[in-house]
């Protein structure tokens, strides 16, 4: 079997099997947005009604503010701060993890078992699951962020920048001054995070299976955004908004080796263990 | 049928993974916030000052430590985790019709409901029960005083008057509620087993909901339950939004797992 013919028997394998999984993002798109619009009008009729101004029309949230919320992560917490992870940072990854889990277990049994045979070669079969990895990530955010371009393009503030009133309503920190690529750093950071923790997630699960690889990941995420106060300020998982986008403390060149290197390790180990996992398969082929 | 399916809970490897994960939640906590304070406790007596209690230490008692938020996040898929696949396991590899054989639909649904919802329960309980009792062991059961600033329930929180005149009650109902919320979580995977495809599916079922509740408390913080379990509040818990919450659940499990599960071809 061609890795071109594998990549094509795990989009058709794939969308059998986890095609109603990616209703979520859209889901979540929506819902986020209309709850970060309420919470965005409550405060700032509440600061209107401080300065004494009654009756004012809130400003609407944008596409990127919405996104930058989503994606801003946790200030760093203060000895006696009530630690609480940001529900979109980590719903938004979890139900991306949750979309793809599983599958490099279905690929393990039944039809996946007789392509993996087929296939012959663990690095095609690898392969073909990262370019489904890959479309996926690209498939997960562009719908989940569908319902809100098309909510905020009706409105007509498509891309507007981040505006100081909404970010004060939202309480999340303005960009620091002369911040160098900020499209690359609030849209492709996160997204290429997500990418890195789904190929750990599936080296988790060649060893332990989907749900206590999903479990490990739920609770690495809860752990990365505590452990990254005061340890390090280099645990990426977390792309703390204070180090990396306010302060700027942090390289982005460093991250993106970060993660890539995230990539490559797990991609190295799953083939590792692919290489020794099923000694039956060998007499199958045969 | 009963006896058979508590055997099964807990004779099960899952179960043991499950109170695992829990206890090492509960010890973590316990080295990284309980362990600490013995060495203040008399300084804080030649100080003056009013020394750290059980009450704001435990697990349940504080929320600025990783392990309080972690073992609410995570809590519907340790619930799950032991028995709540148990029922599309039966369907999918055909135990159930061997059951069925020798015994009635009804008692086999109720009995593996009892079941599903004791070992969700059990899981939840046991980790904070061994929480509380190390810290207990630790640290003085002094009785909490707001004026001091170290205890973090306030007026507005829900059964805060209990809390103040008898903080062991408090912490006990406390606990049979996290119980209770465990087992009505496990339940949920019940609810969804003739309806998804997939034992992961399945299983993480009750933390999808989680997760719903958790991104809607970005507007209204009293619906999820990673705020109103903790015996700590840091959303101030509402009774109703409680007794709302458990009586849609145990709605949906009559109707999509014991109503649908009497008249089910998979079933028959």
């Amino acid at each position: 079997m061609k890795s071109l013919q594998m990549i094509k028997f795990d989009f058709i394998h794939f969308r059998l099997y986890h095609r109603n999984r990616f209703l979520l993002p859209l889901l979540f798109g929506a819902a986020s947005y209309l709850l970060v619009s309420v919470m965005s009008a409550r405060a700032q009729e509440a600061s209107a009604a401080v300065e004494g101004i009654w009756g004012m029309e809130p400003d609407q949230v944008s596409f990127m503010e919405w996104w930058y919320y989503i994606f801003s992560g946790l200030e760093v917490l203060q000895y006696q701060d009530r630690f609480q992870v940001p529900a979109g940072w980590i719903v938004s990854n979890l139900l991306f993890l949750y979309s793809l889990s599983g599958y490099i277990s279905l690929s393990r049994t039944g039809m996946g078992k007789l392509a993996m045979i087929k296939c012959g070669s663990f690095i095609r079969w690898i392969l073909g699951k990262s370019v489904l990895n890959l479309v996926s990530v690209v498939v997960y955010y562009g719908l989940m962020v569908c319902p809100v371009l098309l909510w905020t393009g009706l409105q007509g503030n498509f891309f507007s920048s981040l505006r100081p009133e909404i970010l004060d309503s939202l309480s999340i920190p303005y960009l620091r001054e002369g911040t160098e690529h900020p499209l690359f750093l609030l849209v492709f950071l996160p997204i290429l995070c997500s990418f890195s923790l789904v190929f750990l997630m599936e080296l988790l699960e060649l060893y332990f299976g989907a749900t206590i690889s999903f479990l490990s990941m739920a609770v690495a995420m809860v752990a990365s955004a505590y452990l990254a106060w005061p340890v390090s300020d280099s645990l990426f998982v977390m792309l703390r908004r204070t180090t990396l986008t306010v302060e700027g403390t942090i390289p982005w060149i460093q991250i993106v080796m970060m993660l890539s290197g995230s990539i490559l390790v797990s991609l190295i180990l799953s083939w590792m263990k692919c290489r020794t996992m099923d000694a039956d398969l060998e007499s199958e082929k045969k | 049928m009963f006896r058979v399916e508590f055997q099964r809970v807990f004779c099960n490897r899952a179960f043991w993974i499950a109170i695992g994960i829990g206890a090492v939640i509960a010890l973590g906590q316990y080295i990284q916030n309980v362990v600490p304070m013995v060495q203040y406790l008399s300084m804080d007596l030649e100080k003056g000052v009013y020394p750290h209690s059980v009450f704001n230490k435990w697990m349940g008692g504080e929320f600025f430590t990783v392990w309080p938020m972690l073992f609410y996040f995570i809590l519907p898929i340790l619930a799950a985790l032991p028995h709540g696949d148990s029922f599309y396991q039966d369907i999918r590899l055909g135990y159930v019709k061997n059951i069925l054989t020798k015994t009635d639909r009804k008692t086999y649904l109720r009995a593996k409901l009892l079941a599903v919802f004791c070992s969700g329960a059990v899981v939840i309980i046991a980790p904070l029960c061994l929480n509380l009792l190390l810290s207990a062991m630790t640290l003085p059961a002094l009785p909490p005083q707001p004026s001091t600033g170290f205890f973090y329930l306030f007026d507005r929180n829900m059964w805060a008057g209990l809390y103040l005149s008898h903080p062991w009650i408090y912490t006990f109902l406390y606990i049979l509620l996290d119980g209770l919320a465990g087992g009505l979580f496990a339940c949920i995977s019940l609810a969804g087993t003739l309806y998804v495809t997939g034992r992961f599916v399945v299983l993480m079922l009750p933390f999808t909901v989680q997760m719903f509740l958790y991104v809607l408390a970005l507007t209204v913080p009293p619906l999820s339950p990673v705020s109103f379990l903790s015996p700590a509040q840091p959303a101030s818990a509402v009774p109703g939004v409680l007794i709302g919450e458990a009586l849609i659940v145990m709605m949906i499990v009559y109707l999509c797992y014991y109503r649908k599960g009497l008249k089910d071809e998979f079933l028959s």
